[in-house]
């Protein structure tokens, strides 16, 4: 696997950080760029078609294929091309995946929707995701100062990580007060409970298993792939109430029926997830089994996720301090897994846990209307 | 088979301007001790036409067939007709005559032509009035709208019976504008004065004349003029025969142009008794003068009354908020890209949704999607789905944010999760409401709002609205 630093690179172009995530890619697997048959590219906004990846890297003809699942889209890459290389069509596919958004000068996220009759203004992110907190407090009975200091604890343990992590957009920490007092955006979220908007690549190469050995002998299993593109009725059926997100519980326990995880909670040495706003990654650690419903918020005051923690979750900083460059950054989670599991984690960061899986959820769209996609990796073929 | 009035609606819009503090912010002195209507934002006289006749129909289907007169001197487009749009937010039956009605005159004409026409018609009057800052026209002006249904008392029971009317026309240079132009050029007042001097009165007794009456048998005056002094002058004449002016509006709304006499005949007919003969007189370009007399149910039909409306102390604006509202401060926008038009094809085959907010209700299951769906959330079933229009049905914020990154003309966004009494839910902006005093649980109405307008191009939607007293 390859990844880019992700940030403002106001002077590097979409070409050039897919040129950059490839090359460490195929170097990373002992193999060169024109060795790989196929190649599966994601990105939401920054381009279109194959050649925006064939033209750069000057492919012979190879077969590219542009995907877009929102902010699942670098998962997305990285699904089609686990399927391409296991169905036997080619051995060596390439999924990458790169996002320029600094490139459009507007302030957050920014998606141009096909001609419409103008009833569905697109919402601000912030804003669709700014329900889960109030609606997770009533349900569970917390006050608006228990949320403040669950979403403020998660906010600082991403920054506190990325800190620790050269590849970062944002790399100091932040202190709570300075999280608390942070300017409101969608009431209750403030600037320092949303992710960074940033430029990056990622990229993986994929081969089946029994072909590993002819690169590296320390590859990264795929265990367990899982989509779910749900059916998008929270904002019209009343009986949603914005504490949970079914797409993220349903493909959880499809990949985790396809990996054999019988216990979420103690199975996985590490998880990256879907940290576009810090009430999201709450919710998640109860969809993705990780805490009883109405308790996450007291694992994470506990600190059961932190990077000391149990069960380290986001341990690269997260969306939040890495960056959210989309089509990137469901690949960027596979990176961080990809060293974590194989011990090159840099040591500040290191995950010591003898848990032979790891995880990625990556989350595209908002509350009640969104897809999620769930994979399980791990070092040991036979578990 | 007598004519007249079946129902009727006035709608203020619940924000304020405080003319002397305008005034001061100006550093002009101002006698103007009073507040002027202001529409807000998300208004113009489209919405506010809607919001009237709303009011209007309230608990009544339109018939198959009529005309719908749509008056204001302020049109959303020019070209495209502007009536269709209520006629669609109305969710009338298609073989309706919708047509528009420009000039500060063109509510009393309307109003005078529905009711010595046939069948049944329903005017609505509605106008936006500001000018150059600091003028008269912006401070002394309003904005709001009044609906009217008029038919013959086979349709059903009259609140009001068409008497009689007279009409003079003057070709004068009183006021005028070009089109598009943000302001209106106005002759000296003393010129006016002089020009209308009589006409208001004599038409008056020439009305009553021709309908064998005497000003003695008035009960009330609508006076209706932008120059407020030729309108004092008349109803301090007839005071004088004992004929009452109703004050709701005075120092409340300003001149609303194309709305005003019908805002002032909703107050007045508010607290008609029975038998009371109302002389409307609205002095624009020539006079036209209206008789009407109220009749055993004068307020049967009324759902919010224009005192209600006033009596709630209503949101202020602050005078810059006003001017950024109406263009004449172009602010500083966040960075985020502008909103796309609506296009015509997709508006097209949502119609119904758009401007009628019309939900579909699956047949088997019964629940209500918003926007309307072909297959059903809850029980799968597909194409088994039946129409049902929300507009009017209550409902109450289920959760909200208050949302500082949108851009807006008049930031913060709130948008909320609504959901109906009897079913169904909607994700809305919520509209007239103090981001600080919304509450989850709040009780809210539907009200048709311009969105925004990008480029060349109107938006139009629904928005929810607190009920009751606005937050302040």
């Amino acid at each position: 696997m390859g990844c880019t630093k992700f940030g403002e690179h106001w002077d590097r172009s979409a070409a050039d950080l897919l040129v950059e995530a490839a090359v460490a890619a195929a170097d990373s697997a002992n193999i060169d760029i024109k060795d790989i048959d196929a190649f599966w590219l994601g990105t939401a906004a920054s381009g279109m078609g194959g050649t925006m990846l064939s033209k750069p890297l000057k492919l012979d003809h190879k077969p590219v294929t542009r995907v877009e699942n929102y902010c699942a889209t670098g998962s997305e890459a990285f699904r089609n091309a686990c399927y391409a290389v296991a169905s036997g069509a080619y051995d060596v596919a390439m999924a990458i995946g790169v996002e320029k958004l600094k490139d459009s000068g507007y302030a957050g996220l920014a998606f141009s929707s096909p001609p419409g009759d103008g009833t569905d203004d697109p919402p601000t992110t912030p804003s669709l995701f700014s329900l889960v907190a109030p609606a997770y407090s009533a349900r569970y009975g917390l006050d608006s100062e228990d949320m403040r200091a669950a979403l403020t604890h998660i906010a600082w343990k991403n920054h506190r990580n990325g800190a620790l992590n050269p590849r970062a957009q944002y790399r100091t920490e932040v202190s709570k007060d300075q999280i608390d007092r942070s300017p409101m955006v969608a009431s209750p979220l403030r600037v320092m409970d949303c992710s960074g908007v940033a430029d990056g690549a990622a990229a993986a190469v994929i081969v089946r298993a029994d072909d590993s050995p002819k690169y590296r002998r320390d590859p990264l299993y795929v265990k367990g792939l899982a989509l779910a593109s749900g059916p998008g009725n929270g904002q019209m059926d009343p009986d949603y109430d914005y504490t949970t997100f079914d797409e993220v519980k349903r493909s959880a326990d499809d990949a985790y029926r396809q990996a054999g995880i019988t216990s979420p909670a103690t199975q996985f040495a590490m998880a990256e997830v879907h940290d576009c706003f810090t009430p999201t990654e709450l919710v998640l650690m109860e969809d993705l089994g990780f805490s009883e419903r109405g308790t996450a918020w007291t694992d994470v005051l506990d600190g059961r996720f932190d990077l000391e923690g149990d069960l380290p979750v986001n341990p690269d900083g997260g969306l939040k301090s890495f960056g959210h460059p989309i089509g990137a950054s469901g690949l960027r989670m596979l990176f961080e897994c990809w060293l974590q599991l194989r011990g090159e984690a840099p040591p500040e960061r290191s995950i010591a846990s003898d848990r032979p899986f790891a995880l990625t959820q990556n989350l595209g769209g908002g509350p009640g209307d969104c897809v999620s996609f769930v994979s399980v990796v791990g070092v040991d073929r036979s578990a | 088979m007598t004519r007249g009035l079946v129902a009727y609606g006035a709608y203020v819009p619940r924000h304020r301007l405080d003319v002397a503090a305008a005034s001061a912010t100006l550093e002009m002195p101002s006698a103007n001790r009073g507040r002027r209507a202001v529409a807000a934002f998300d208004e113009d006289t489209t919405t506010m036409g809607v919001g009237a006749a709303r009011l209007a129909m309230a608990g009544r289907t339109l018939p198959e067939r009529g005309s719908l007169a749509f008056a204001t001197s302020r049109p959303a487009y020019a070209d495209k007709t502007n009536a269709t749009a209520v006629h669609a937010a109305l969710h009338a039956h298609k073989a309706w005559r919708c047509f528009d009605i420009e000039g500060t005159r063109a509510g009393g004409t309307a109003l005078a032509s529905a009711l010595e026409g046939t069948g049944v018609s329903l005017v609505v009057t509605s106008d936006m009035r500001t000018g150059r800052p600091g003028s008269a026209d912006e401070l002394d002006g309003g904005d709001a709208a009044a609906a009217f249904l008029v038919a013959d008392d086979s349709y059903g029971p009259l609140v009001a019976e068409f008497v009689h009317a007279y009409a003079e026309s003057i070709e004068m240079m009183d006021r005028w504008r070009l089109p598009g132009h943000p302001s209106s050029d106005t002759s000296e007042p003393r010129f006016s004065y002089f020009a209308y001097q009589n006409v208001a009165l004599d038409a008056l007794d020439q009305a009553l004349k021709e309908a064998d009456a005497v000003r003695s048998d008035l009960t009330a005056i609508v006076a209706s003029s932008p120059h407020e002094r030729l309108r004092q002058r008349l109803t301090s004449a007839l005071a004088h025969d004992g004929v009452r002016a109703d004050p709701t509006v005075d120092g409340r709304v300003g001149f609303a142009g194309a709305a005003d006499l019908g805002v002032r005949l909703a107050a007045t007919l508010d607290r008609c008794a029975p038998g009371d003969l109302v002389a409307c007189i609205s002095i624009v370009d020539g006079v036209d003068v209206i008789l009407l007399r109220a009749t055993e149910t004068p307020n049967g039909a009324r759902t919010t009354s224009v005192a209600d409306q006033l009596n709630d102390t209503g949101r202020s604006v602050p005078y810059t908020q006003f001017l950024t509202w109406r263009g004449f401060l172009d602010r500083e926008p966040p960075r985020r890209p502008d909103p796309a038009p609506p296009t015509a094809p997709p508006s097209f085959r949502s119609t119904q949704w758009k401007f009628a907010l019309e939900a579909s209700k699956c047949r088997a299951c019964g629940l209500r999607h918003l926007p309307p769906n072909s297959v059903c959330a809850g029980c799968g079933t597909v194409g088994h789905m039946t129409t049902e229009t929300m507009a009017s049905t209550p409902g109450f914020i289920r959760s909200f944010t208050v949302d500082h990154l949108a851009a807006s003309l008049s930031p913060p966004v709130i948008r909320a999760i609504v959901d109906f009494d009897g079913g169904g839910r909607v994700r809305c902006e919520v509209t007239d409401a103090d981001a600080n005093a919304l509450a989850i649980g709040d009780q809210v109405e539907m009200t048709f709002r311009l969105m925004y307008t990008t480029g060349t191009t109107h938006n139009y939607f629904w928005k929810a609205r607190p009920v009751g007293r606005p937050n302040t």
